[in-house]
């Protein structure tokens, strides 16, 4: 009996001293500040653009209701915040913005808009443009109704649109509700039911990997007022809800929280009825976002090396559908995006007045949370050496055009409509195997083959030439297979 | 006091009235009726560190004192419309406002202050006809009306209650400038039969009513210096506590109407205590002596201003 004793009071010490250990050692390390850009009134959410160098957030320090503000970190500190001016803040109270992560498309809120509301506050989109927010629009009857729609979040991808709204359908209280990007519109929101309650949730916020997404509820068990909570979801499963506990939650209300993708930075919002609300950064973040691909870069002129504003199409080619839109920043060129490792990409930049940029990449499995970056150059059309290497593929000693080239070819038949008085040259190239009459015309047929899907798209035949180039201009040396499948290729010369 | 107490329900219920009109109380964080707004409402959210205001309004004065008399009672003396007076003046001039927390601001307030009270007042007196000795009873009119102009500065600590409401509450002092002026006239009722004899200034006539300017001079800033004049003493400054309420309502980018009451609550009596003697019933009583003392001149200040956020 004594030793049956002992053994219970031994095994109890081991759990102590394996569960103790941890979470005093998390305790001492997670740092909770006050960033020095707030203002002694409310300011409030985040939204983290270019990997956390500029910080949205709604203020009231402009003392005209709510107005949205970027604050930029540099290698000193933050920065003076400066206030989104122009259309977007033509409204009585605008605020609680989400922005793709490359910070060129934005859904904010507004309370009693200048371009209309549906409801009482509604969603609006803008478009950064030159420098400039502009092309604000509210996103209609479809998605706003006639109560409160606002705090959006949108996936790093700008497909899905996470909100809350106090619509009717919903579980009680103010909810958040989903809707999805369906080409130029949004479908009809459905409710998210598998996190909300019958009390107030409120500021969603789905992270960069796509997984991770957090909200705020003030549903009974928690610390008082709103409390943050933190779920994670494969696909449309949701798993089990947690609520952040100490240090985080306290009695006081706490909202927005964001977590800087790759980092071990995370930032929300606390306040209260005796305080204002300001932006909390939290390091480390205790509750990070799965680690993803980050793929940024720099589009400029391939003549003069000037940034340039170009739209960015990244493509899974297993799958073949489109994982991101973007647009390069007109003042920068600079560009981001989210991927998942694993997946085989294409990367097509264009802009009107260039020959358009596609490159095939492939992410492996173990590249997740880091960066890659990717330049690109763009060729003026009238340029002596405007060229460019179409994505399309072809099986060893076959000229047929294999699926994962169709995206590929329509945007070839889309810059031959932009640029009518544009003639070209498909040139036809082969790997290293097999004779140079053989491979010269078996790189004709792979040019013919590509020629005949425009002309089938449209595109005056006369306004297509080809040539089989063969073996004899590999794109890279060697043998291996991927050097191979790279060299099988067709590019694009404009001629005139 | 009754009616001072119904007037301020009064404005206090416009003001939270208005108030109701002009806020919804939904931003992008607090939709409107929700747990979220509700506990947001609890405190105004100012939304500028300093705000500068220009106000004008008009006062509603009330003066009062106590008035002790030694032998006679005669409820029906002319002395006695001095016991109190109300009027209607007004003021204006500039506040600032600087946040401090959340729903705590704090406001300096310099003002052009006017003051004015009146009373008339159904009174009687001793008279005698003409060449006998036969007293008779001479129904008369008292009323006195006095003027005063101050600078009056404020400091008060102000609280919000709602989203646009808040209440105030500080020290004040007032400081007189120029002359206290007071006009007395005594007005006969009956002018068919009955006469003055004599005016205020000593001259012998005929007259159905008689009046005078008093003028008391003070010092601006002067501290709390007395001048001696007939007895009465009017203190230059004086202080006091002010209480008020509020609604914020925007009108335009950085542009806030402010309608408000205050109520001016002085600590400081208006000038000292003293004596002076009744004789308007010497045919009939006693001579009756008054001992004037505790004057307050409080105030009822309801006006607007024009808030601008800097």
């Amino acid at each position: 009996m004594k030793k049956y004793t002992m053994f219970l009071s031994f095994a109890f010490a081991l759990f102590l001293s394996l569960t103790a250990l941890p979470l005093q050692s998390q305790q001492k390390q997670i740092q909770i500040t006050r960033p020095d850009f707030n203002s002694n009134v409310d300011d409030f959410g985040t939204s983290l653009v270019r990997s956390g160098r500029f910080l949205y957030f709604t203020s009231e320090r402009d003392g005209d209701g709510q107005r949205l503000f970027v604050v930029e970190r540099s290698s000193s500190g933050w920065r003076e915040p400066v206030m989104i001016s122009g259309e977007v803040s033509d409204g009585g109270q605008v605020g609680a913005a989400t922005l793709t992560p490359d910070g060129q498309f934005m859904v904010f809120s507004a309370y009693q808009h200048e371009k209309g509301n549906v409801g009482r506050t509604d969603l609006f989109s803008a478009r950064r443009v030159d420098g400039k927010w502009t092309d604000v629009k509210n996103l209609g009857a479809d998605v706003n109704s006639e109560y409160f729609d606002s705090q959006p979040s949108i996936t790093s991808d700008g497909s899905t649109l996470y909100f809350a709204s106090d619509r009717p359908g919903g579980m009680g209280g103010v909810d958040i509700w989903m809707t999805t990007r369906l080409g130029n519109s949004w479908t009809k929101p459905v409710n998210v039911r598998s996190v909300n309650s019958t009390d107030d949730d409120m500021s969603p916020s789905i992270a960069a990997d796509g997984r991770t997404f957090y909200f705020a509820s003030n549903r009974a068990g928690g610390s008082g007022g709103f409390d943050l909570y933190v779920v994670k979801k494969t696909g449309e499963a949701y798993g089990t809800i947690r609520n952040m506990g100490a240090p985080i939650n306290t009695s006081e209300d706490e909202y927005f929280y964001a977590s800087l993708q790759n980092t071990d930075i995370g930032f929300f919002s606390r306040g209260s009825d005796i305080s204002n609300f300001n932006v909390m950064m939290i390091v480390p973040n205790p509750f990070p976002a799965d680690p993803a691909l980050i793929i940024t870069g720099v589009v400029s002129d391939a003549d003069t090396k000037d940034p340039l504003g170009a739209s960015i199409t990244l493509t899974d080619l297993k799958t073949g559908k489109r994982v991101a839109d973007l647009r390069s920043d007109d003042i920068t060129g600079e560009y981001l995006a989210t991927l998942n490792s694993g997946r085989v990409y294409s990367l097509t930049a264009s802009k009107n007045g260039y020959v358009f940029y596609s490159q095939r990449f492939e992410v492996p499995p173990t590249e997740q949370g880091t960066d890659l970056s990717k330049d690109i150059s763009l060729t003026p059309i009238l340029s002596a050496n405007s060229k460019t290497r179409l994505l399309v593929f072809f099986d060893y000693d076959k000229s047929d055009l294999k699926d994962e080239s169709i995206p590929e070819l329509e945007r070839a038949i889309e810059f031959l409509k932009d640029n009518s008085s544009v003639k070209v040259s498909m040139e036809g190239h082969t790997d290293d195997q097999g004779g140079d009459d053989y491979n010269d015309k078996l790189s004709l047929r792979r040019a013919e083959s590509v020629k005949k899907y425009l002309v089938d798209g449209g595109i005056d035949a006369s306004r297509v030439v080809t040539k089989g180039i063969g073996k004899h201009k590999p794109l890279v040396n060697g043998s291996t297979d991927e050097a191979r499948a790279q060299n099988r290729r067709v590019e694009m010369i404009i001629l005139q | 006091m009754v009616k001072e107490l119904m007037l301020t329900a009064v404005l206090l219920m416009i003001t939270v009235c208005t108030e109701a009109i002009a806020s919804d109380g939904e931003d992008v964080l607090r939709p409107r009726g929700s747990a979220a707004e509700r506990h947001a409402n609890d405190g105004l959210r100012v939304s500028r560190s300093m705000i500068l205001g220009i106000e004008g309004g008009a006062n509603y004065s009330m003066f009062s004192q106590t008035m002790n008399r030694t032998g006679a009672a005669l409820p029906d003396s002319p002395e006695n419309v001095l016991k109190e007076g109300a009027g209607i003046s007004p003021y204006f001039g500039l506040t600032a406002d600087f946040l401090l927390a959340k729903s705590i601001g704090l406001q300096f307030r310099a003002l052009y202050d006017a003051k004015n009270v009146s009373r008339e007042f159904n009174s009687a007196s001793d008279g005698t006809v003409d060449n006998s000795f036969q007293i008779i009873n001479v129904p008369l009119v008292a009323k006195y009306t006095l003027d005063m102009n101050n600078i009056t500065t404020a400091l008060a600590l102000r609280i919000d209650i709602t989203k646009s409401v808040f209440i105030t509450a500080g020290p004040m002092a007032q400081f007189t400038l120029g002359n206290v002026t007071r006009h007395d006239e005594v007005r006969i009722v009956n002018t068919d039969s009955n006469y003055f004899r004599i005016n205020y200034d000593g001259i012998a006539g005929k007259y159905s009513s008689i009046e005078r300017s008093i003028n008391k001079v003070s010092k601006l800033l002067s501290g709390n210096q007395y001048v001696a004049d007939s007895g009465v003493s009017y203190s230059s400054m004086r202080y006091g506590l002010e209480f008020g309420i509020g609604a914020k309502l925007d009108i335009g980018k950085n542009l806030w109407l402010v309608p408000q009451v205050r109520y001016q609550y002085m600590l400081t009596p208006l000038y000292n205590n003293f004596g002076a003697e009744d004789g308007v019933r010497m045919l009939t009583n006693q001579p009756s002596h008054i001992d004037f003392s505790d004057p307050k001149l409080h105030s009822l200040q309801f006006g607007a201003a024009l808030w601008f956020g800097i």
